[in-house]
């Protein structure tokens, strides 16, 4: 039992337990955030090893951890950085048609 | 009230079964030995992660770069005009 | 809003540097730890720096829009050169059994060009941010 790939993957769904039950657009955004970083954990832990040095060579070394999740990682932390500039874009122009920025509001309002 | 119970059952199951997935869990290396062995040679970069992103895996790079250039011109599509998006 | 005159000077003084930086990241990625993404990132926040202290220093932003369509295209036209010398799609334009110092070459190129559409996209969201927010 590794006790670093468990604990990342609890913080991953404590990020869904905040999707499901927030009321305000913002701490969904966040709680999208907590999730997206909490599956970069659970890769970079599953893919490091113990005693591994960092994947620089330098000629000194003899063992690595494993590069590709992390190569894999640098993808999705960008296109987490634009999602939630999406999102926050979107919930601005929610708060200027809707005056309000809670779910069941708007809702209410859709009809 | 009851909807935060199921939603908690839910996520608690998916725990157990996580745990029982990891139990005996077994990494295959390959990929990173030949990496280590080979990766300098092959493509002339000491830093790994740069190796893979630049030239195994360039195609993930260039469509990530796509995405960005998407999601900057929806931004500015969605901020010039007032009101008339949604 | 009034920011205090400390904090004018100190980022003045920090602006050179922390650009400085962002570009040393991009140019030794293939040496060090860093890449096109990550020094980007950190230009990015040399920019944003600047909007402390209210100097305005982005004002169109559709030379930035157009700065960061042609870098998209170079980066492609890049990744498609190796097509007529090993025959095949985004990789390497060297050929395979040359020098380490050559295959550096589009390494280098490919990670300035990522690192300046990168951060010409990230100045490009803060600003927009900023002119909603007025």
């Amino acid at each position: 039992m590794r006790i670093d790939i468990l604990l990342s993957f609890i913080v991953v769904l404590i990020g869904i337990y905040g999707l499901c039950t927030s009321k305000n657009i913002i701490k969904s955004v966040i709680s999208l955030n907590i999730t997206d970083a909490a599956i970069v954990l659970l890769f970079l832990s599953i893919g490091s090893s113990e005693g591994g040095d960092p994947p620089i060579l330098n000629g000194t070394i003899s063992s690595i951890v494993d590069p590709i999740p992390q190569a894999l990682m640098i993808t999705a932390i960008v296109i987490g950085a634009a999602i939630t500039a999406m999102a926050l874009m979107l919930s601005i122009k929610l708060f200027h048609y809707y005056g309000s920025l809670n779910w069941k509001d708007i809702m209410e309002k859709e009809g | 009230m009851i909807r935060k119970v199921v939603i908690l059952s839910m996520l608690l199951l998916i725990l157990i079964l996580f745990m029982l997935t990891i139990e005996d869990i077994n990494i295959n290396t390959s990929a990173r030995d030949y990496l280590f062995e080979n990766g300098f040679r092959e493509t002339g970069s000491n830093n790994l992660v740069t190796a893979i992103y630049l030239d195994y895996r360039l195609y993930d790079s260039i469509y990530e770069a796509g995405i960005l250039l998407v999601t900057v011109s929806g931004i500015i599509f969605m901020s010039k005009k007032d009101d008339d998006v949604l | 809003m009034k920011t205090s005159e400390i904090l004018k000077s100190m980022c003045k003084v920090l602006f050179p540097f922390v650009s400085m930086f962002g570009l040393y990241v991009i140019i030794n990625g293939h040496i060090s730890p860093g890449g096109g993404f990550q020094g980007g990132a950190i230009l990015a926040t040399a920019i944003l720096i600047t909007y402390i202290i209210e100097l305005d220093i982005v004002e169109n932003l559709t030379l930035l829009i157009r700065i960061e369509k042609y870098a998209f295209l170079t980066i492609i036209l890049i990744g498609g050169i190796s097509l007529f010398t090993r025959g095949e799609f985004f990789t390497n334009f060297i050929p395979i059994g040359s020098s380490i110092v050559y295959k550096r070459i589009f390494l280098i190129a490919l990670n300035f060009f990522i690192g300046i559409k990168v951060a010409t996209g990230l100045i490009t969201i803060i600003s927009t941010f900023i002119e909603e927010g007025e």
